[in-house]
C-alpha cells in the first residue's frame, strides 16, 4: 500500500512536472520534443510488450524458485500452517475499494477496484485508480497490474509491488489537453520502475501474542460441600513466520511457536 | 526570436531523454518462451503438490504437539493451580449402633478446610474420527477439620485428605471475536476424595467420587493461530496531511467454522467477514 501511495505520489510529481515544465514547450514546439525532454519518448507498444515479457519471465522465475524450495526443503510441515484462498485475498482487496486519499492538498485519488490472481510462486494484483488534480483539472485513470514478491530479511518480511502493464488514461481540460499523451507516457515509464525507487513494505516476522486464561469458580453442593476456584493465568507466546508460499489456489504461511511463557 | 531560443534549448535537451527498449518482436519471443516454460513447470508443480483448492477463506493446520507443549507449560507453571475450600458438610459418614438396648449414632461432619490442587496434566489427543480427546489430571493433598460423635462422645480431628482426578473428555471449538478456542464439552468428571479419619478408636473409611463439570473447570483455550479480533488496515488517509496512511480498525467475524483432526494435526476451516468498527 505504501508503495502504491508512493507510486501515486510519483505519478503526481510527474503530472505536475509535466504540466509546469513542458506545457509551454509543448505549446511552442509540439509533443515529440516534449516527450524527449521528459524522457517519455518511447514506443508504447515496445514498452507494453517489454513489460509483458518481463512479467512472463518473473512469473516463470518465481515458479522455478518455488520448485527449488519444494525440492530443497524437507516435507515436514510447519507447526502451524495458515492457508488463505483467493476469495480471502479478494475480501482483503475489497476493503480498499472506494477508499480515497490525497497526494497533496489539490490532488486526490480513489481506488476504484483491486483484484488478485494467484500463480505458482507469485501473486498478481490489479489496481484501478483515479487520480485528480484540481488545480490543473487533470484526471489520470490508472489500471496497474503488480506482481507481489515476498522476501525474509533481518527479522522482517518484505512485501514489494512490482508494477507492470500500466495503462494510464489522462484527461486534461483546456489548453493542457495537448499534454495528455505526455502525462500518460510519464506515468507509464515512472511507475514501471517504481520498485527500484521505493522501499518495500515491511512486516515483523515475530508476532507476540498474549491471552488470559480466565479464572473459574464452581460451587459443589453434593456429598461434600466445596468451592473450587482455578486461578487466572496469562500466557505469552511468540509466533514466528517461517515461510510464505504462493500456489495457484492458496497462499500458505508457515508459522512456528517459538516462545511460551505462563505468568 | 524567443520561439527559436526555446526550440534550440529543447533540441539540445532532447538527446538526454528516451528509453532503450527491445523491439516488439524480441519481447514477443520472450513472452512465448517464458509462457511455454511456465505452463510446463506449472504442470509439474501441480503433479507434485496436488490439489490445494480450499472452499473456506482460511484453513489452519496445527500440530497437536504444539498445543500440548503450550498446555504442558501451563500445567508446569505452578503447583497451586486450583484452590479448594471445604465447607460445612453435615454427616459425611454415619452409622447407627445399639449397645445394651441403647441406640446411638456415630457420625462425622466436615467443618472446614482449604487446600491447593496441582494441575498435573492437561493434554489433547486427536484421532482419525475427528474427536479431540482431552486428558485432565489433578491431584492434591491437605487437611480438613472434622468433628462428630463417637459413642456419644464429641470428637474432632484434622485428618489428611487426598484429592485425585484423572479423566477424559471431548474438546469442541468455539469462535469468539475472530478467535478460535478449544473448549471442553460439558461432561462430569469424577473428583476422587479420600479422607483418612480416625476418631478415638473409630477409623472411618471415607471415599467419595464427586462429579464436576469439566467445562466449569477448564475455560476455553485460545488456539495459537495468529488470529485477531480486529485488524488494523493501512488505508489512504481521508484528509490531506503529513501522513498518507491511516490505520482503520476492522472487526473480524469468523463463521461456518469447522474442526477436524488427524492423528497429529488439528484442522480448522473458517470463513471471514470484515466489519467496520466504530471509532
Amino acid at each position: 500500500m505504501k508503495s502504491l501511495l508512493n507510486s501515486i505520489k510519483l505519478n503526481k510529481m510527474n503530472i505536475i512536472k509535466a504540466l509546469c515544465g513542458f506545457s509551454i514547450a509543448i505549446s511552442l514546439s509540439g509533443c515529440v520534443i516534449g516527450r524527449q525532454m521528459a524522457g517519455a519518448d518511447f514506443n508504447q507498444e515496445e514498452f507494453s510488450k517489454y513489460r509483458e515479457a518481463k512479467i512472463s519471465e518473473l512469473r516463470y522465475q518465481k515458479a522455478k524458485e518455488l520448485e527449488t524450495k519444494l525440492n530443497n526443503t524437507s516435507p515436514v510441515k510447519p507447526e502451524i500452517q495458515l492457508s488463505l484462498n483467493k476469495a480471502m485475498l479478494d475480501k482483503i482487496g475489497r476493503q480498499y475499494i472506494n477508499s480515497t486519499g490525497w497526494i497533496d492538498n489539490v490532488t486526490s485519488y480513489v481506488i476504484k477496484n483491486m483484484k488478485t490472481e494467484l500463480n505458482y510462486g507469485s501473486a498478481l494484483m490489479t489496481f484501478s485508480i483515479l487520480a485528480y488534480n484540481e488545480k490543473y483539472n487533470v484526471n489520470v485513470d490508472l489500471l496497474m497490474d503488480c506482481i507481489i514478491g515476498f522476501e525474509f530479511k533481518n527479522e522482517e518480511l518484505l512485501l514489494q509491488l512490482e508494477p507492470f502493464n500500466i495503462t494510464p488514461i489522462a484527461k486534461a481540460g483546456g489548453l493542457l489537453s495537448t499534454t495528455e499523451d505526455l502525462i500518460e507516457r510519464m506515468v507509464q515509464k515512472n511507475l514501471g520502475s517504481m520498485s527500484t525507487s521505493y522501499p518495500p513494505f515491511k512486516f515483523p516476522v515475530n508476532i507476540k501474542k498474549e491471552y488470559i486464561l480466565q479464572s473459574s469458580k464452581m460451587s459443589v453442593r453434593d456429598k461434600i460441600n466445596m468451592d473450587i476456584e482455578s486461578l487466572e493465568k496469562k500466557v505469552d507466546y511468540t509466533i514466528n513466520v517461517t515461510d510464505i508460499s504462493i500456489f495457484e489456489d492458496v497462499v500458505q504461511v508457515g508459522l512456528n511457536l517459538t516462545k511460551v511463557e505462563v505468568r | 526570436m524567443r520561439k527559436l531560443f526555446y526550440l534550440a534549448l529543447l533540441s539540445t535537451l532532447a538527446s538526454c531523454g528516451g528509453l532503450e527498449l527491445p523491439k516488439v518482436e524480441e519481447s514477443k519471443q520472450n513472452i512465448d518462451k517464458f509462457t511455454i516454460q511456465y505452463v510446463e513447470l506449472k504442470r509439474q508443480l501441480a503433479l507434485k503438490i496436488g490439489n490445494k483448492k480450499q472452499n473456506e477463506d482460511v484453513s489452519v493446520l496445527i500440530k497437536t504437539s504444539v498445543i500440548n507443549n503450550m498446555m504442558d507449560k501451563f500445567a508446569n507453571s505452578s503447583t497451586n493451580d486450583v484452590k479448594m475450600n471445604f465447607l460445612q458438610t453435615n454427616e459425611i459418614y454415619s452409622e447407627s449402633k445399639s449397645t445394651f438396648g441403647i441406640s446411638y449414632k456415630n457420625y462425622v461432619s466436615i467443618d472446614n478446610g482449604m487446600m491447593d490442587l496441582n494441575l498435573k496434566k492437561v493434554r489433547m489427543e486427536s484421532n482419525d474420527n475427528n474427536k479431540i480427546i482431552g486428558l485432565l489430571e489433578l491431584e492434591g493433598k491437605g487437611k480438613v477439620r472434622v468433628s462428630g460423635k463417637y459413642l456419644a462422645v464429641p470428637v474432632s480431628a484434622e485428618p489428611e485428605v487426598i484429592i485425585y482426578l484423572n479423566d477424559q473428555f471431548n474438546f469442541e471449538t468455539k469462535t469468539v471475536n475472530g478467535k478460535v478456542y478449544l473448549a471442553p464439552e460439558k461432561k462430569n468428571v469424577m473428583l476422587k476424595t479420600k479422607i483418612s479419619i480416625k476418631l478415638l478408636e473409630w477409623s472411618v473409611p471415607f471415599y467419595k467420587e464427586v462429579p464436576l463439570d469439566v467445562a466449569e473447570i477448564i475455560k476455553p483455550l485460545e488456539l495459537p493461530m495468529a488470529s485477531q479480533s480486529e485488524i488494523y488496515f493501512p488505508m489512504p488517509a481521508k484528509q490531506f496531511g503529513e501522513s498518507r496512511l491511516e490505520f482503520i480498525p476492522l472487526g473480524i467475524e469468523l463463521f461456518s467454522t469447522s474442526l477436524s483432526s488427524t492423528k497429529d494435526y488439528l484442522k480448522i476451516n473458517t470463513n471471514v467477514n470484515f466489519k467496520p468498527k466504530q471509532q
